[in-house]
């Protein structure tokens, strides 16, 4: 970026830098997993491993609404998932390049909503809905929703969402077990979701969150200032005082120099909006974001952080470099006013292809047919441009 | 130079002998300056290249090239379709819905049950689109109200929300039941206004109901049914999109593009180009600004008083 940009304008927040998942210079893994009922599963003999084909969710979920082992009845929700999050399961978890651009292995720029993979994530969505393993109103749903059915009603056998370290004690133990009273450790079971060949699918996350940005005509000394912050916060003792608070008040070293917890977290969240300290991983001084801490932070159970550790460190292995690409800075950079018209909502555009009935291949190709005279001028664009 | 001074001079002193009007009219003033008149500059983007450095003043001119872009794209010219087709099924199912609710109700005689009838019509009015759709969500949701009824009676559920089909049609029913109490008191400030000897007349010639209300009061309040008519036409274009928006869901998303909605996606739900959102919204102005004048020719070609001379 400082190569292309011919200099340092913004300082990046970093997502992992301790804990790097990869290799600092390999693609950065997302957060999204897909969270079970381990319970369910093996109520209706379904194996419990730590990835599954697209396929197999469908299996799964199929299996768990012939049996329902929760004595549900019609409330059960095989799947649960609001549109954004069900693109990113089927489509997404399919085709590295669903809602994008990409340099194809011939050296030409495509469209990935186009590609054969897309058309293969789009047709085991329509399976899922038009099997009612979706809630039949999913697409009512709003972001969360979906997350809510599964950890806080206990009415869905699965949910694919968001799954950070630091957000892991917040869905097992405030959420499913506070709210159903059941040991999470043994009804969830939290899974990478893999394409149908077999590889994980992502584009690169890119090691940064947010970026910080000073004036040009902040004065001198304030400048300085802000880097000894930075600074420290960038160290090991500032990022422990971010992300835990004060030491010998919210933490301490025990006699082996390990960090002990003094906080109570099953009260009162330590961050948040409703936390002791409620600006604590959002203030401006934070340049190691907290994804990086949660796998230290004693406040976090330590099976969590070696259960996310694990799910990361998979997603990287499980991967070729076509499904799990490095950022492409030349497209990634590219802008003219052609490009800027071609920004779809595609969660919305996709979902609709799936509920508005019929042959989906048939609708995906009506709907590839309909953006192609937005998307050919961007394509030659790229191809005569990037090549 | 006299003569201009003297029209000042006029001016001022009317002004003045009319001031308690005038103080009455100025917040209304203030408003169409700030929040109409002043933006206008705002749609020389239409032209430009937006650049948020530059600012609208500096952005470069690109002449027509943005429309290049709208044109280009099918599904302008679909949301513009959509657009007409919605509103003016609306002109059709929406607008008679409170003159016939008005002239309905001036036929009460029970002065008490007709302010409850009422107040029960007018008072959805107040409720946000936010909120009725969160209603119809539980009433016509697959575990909703309705769909309980329809499967205690041995029916099978009715998929109400995700229906492209039913979309259009409850934009109607749930408009009529939001604003049809709302629109009717117009009507019967209107109706109020007729004169009750006609009514004594008709009685004493032994004109029926009906016959009363089709000869006296549907004509006493045919000014105000052609007024409200041009302003129904000359809003087809910008009216419905908070109800679309908030009853619009993923599965209705094609047939609730209408041309709001259209702008509001590419302006907030993918990267922004503000050049690229006013362009439509100026093509969006010039389309009602010429229906809202044929409404008006039409009106007074059919041998009713227009808006404009």
């Amino acid at each position: 970026m400082e190569k292309r940009f011919d200099g340092t304008y913004f300082l990046p927040r970093a997502r992992f830098y301790k804990n790097l998942i990869n290799d600092p210079d390999e693609p950065v893994p997302n957060h999204f997993s897909l969270y079970m009922r381990k319970d369910w599963a093996e109520a209706v003999d379904f194996p419990i491993k730590s990835t599954y084909k697209i396929s197999e969710v469908i299996e799964f979920a199929k299996k768990v609404k012939e049996s329902d082992p929760g004595n549900l009845g019609d409330k059960l929700i095989p799947i649960a998932q609001a549109p954004s999050n069900a693109v990113r399961l089927f489509v997404g978890s399919n085709s590295t390049y669903y809602n994008g651009f990409y340099k194809d292995e011939d050296g030409t720029y495509k469209w990935g909503a186009a590609s054969e993979e897309t058309l293969e994530g789009l047709k085991m969505y329509a399976e899922a809905y038009q099997s009612g393993l979706l809630d039949p109103e999913f697409y009512t749903l709003q972001q969360n929703d979906d997350t809510r059915q599964f950890d806080t009603q206990g009415i869905a056998a699965c949910n694919f969402g968001e799954a950070p370290t630091a957000a892991l004690p917040r869905v097992f133990e405030t959420n499913f077990q506070g709210n159903l009273g059941l040991d999470p450790y043994e009804s969830i079971n939290v899974a990478t979701v893999l394409g149908e060949d077999g590889y994980y699918h992502q584009q690169d996350l890119i090691n940064y969150w947010g970026t910080i940005i000073f004036s040009p005509n902040i004065e001198e000394e304030k400048f300085e200032r802000w880097m000894d912050v930075l600074e420290f916060n960038a160290s090991e003792d500032g990022s422990i005082f971010a992300s835990l608070g004060l030491k010998d008040v919210d933490w301490k070293y025990d006699s082996e120099g390990n960090i002990v917890s003094l906080y109570d977290n099953s009260q009162q969240p330590l961050g948040g909006p409703d936390g002791k300290y409620p600006s604590m991983g959002y203030t401006l001084g934070v340049i190691i974001l907290h994804d990086d801490f949660a796998f230290d932070n004693p406040n976090n159970d330590q099976r969590l952080r070696d259960l996310s550790r694990q799910l990361y460190t998979e997603r990287c292995q499980i991967c070729t470099p076509e499904t799990f690409p490095k950022v492409d800075w030349d497209l990634f950079c590219f802008d003219s006013p052609n490009m800027r018209k071609v920004q779809f909502d595609y969660d919305t555009e996709l979902t609709n292809l799936v509920t508005m009935g019929g042959d989906i291949e048939q609708n995906w190709r009506d709907w590839i047919e309909s953006k192609m005279p937005m998307i050919q001028p961007v394509l030659d664009e790229l191809n005569a441009n990037l090549n | 130079m006299a003569r201009s001074l003297e029209r000042i001079k006029i001016f001022f002193k009317d002004l003045w002998k009319w001031r308690s009007n005038c103080i009455m009219i100025l917040p209304g003033v203030i408003w169409y300056i700030v929040f109409a008149y002043i933006p206008i500059y705002g749609l020389t983007l239409a032209f430009k290249s937006y650049r948020a450095n530059l600012g609208i003043f500096r952005s470069p001119w690109v002449g027509l090239e943005n429309y290049v872009y709208v044109f280009r794209d099918p599904a302008f010219l679909e949301s513009i379709w959509r657009t007409l087709f919605i509103n003016f099924g609306r002109i059709l199912f929406q607008f008679p819905y409170p003159i016939i609710l008005a002239l309905l109700l001036n036929e009460l005689r029970i002065n008490r049950f007709k302010k409850a009838i009422q107040t029960v019509l007018t008072f959805p009015h107040f409720l946000s689109w936010v909120i009725v759709a969160s209603i119809m969500i539980n009433v016509l949701g697959s575990r909703g109200l309705v769909n309980s009824i329809i499967k205690i009676l041995g029916g099978e559920s009715i998929n109400f929300l995700g229906s492209e089909k039913l979309f259009v049609p409850l934009l109607y029913i749930t408009e009529n039941w939001k604003s049809g109490g709302w629109t009717m008191i117009i009507y019967l400030a209107a109706i109020a206004g007729i004169d009750t000897e006609q009514y004594e007349s008709a009685e004493i010639d032994g004109a029926t109901r009906l016959q009363t209300m089709w000869h006296i009061t549907l004509p006493g309040i045919k000014n105000t049914i052609v007024v409200l008519f041009i302003l129904a036409v000359g809003n087809i274009m910008v009216q419905g999109f908070d109800q679309v928006f908030n009853l619009s869901n993923p599965a209705t998303a094609r047939v609730a593009e209408i041309l709001d909605m259209y702008i509001y996606r590419i302006t907030f739900k993918t990267a922004a180009d503000f050049s690229f959102s006013t362009a439509v919204s100026l093509f969006r102005s010039v389309i009602n600004f010429i229906l809202l004048l044929s409404a008006d020719r039409i009106t007074k070609w059919l041998g009713s008083e227009g808006l404009f001379s």
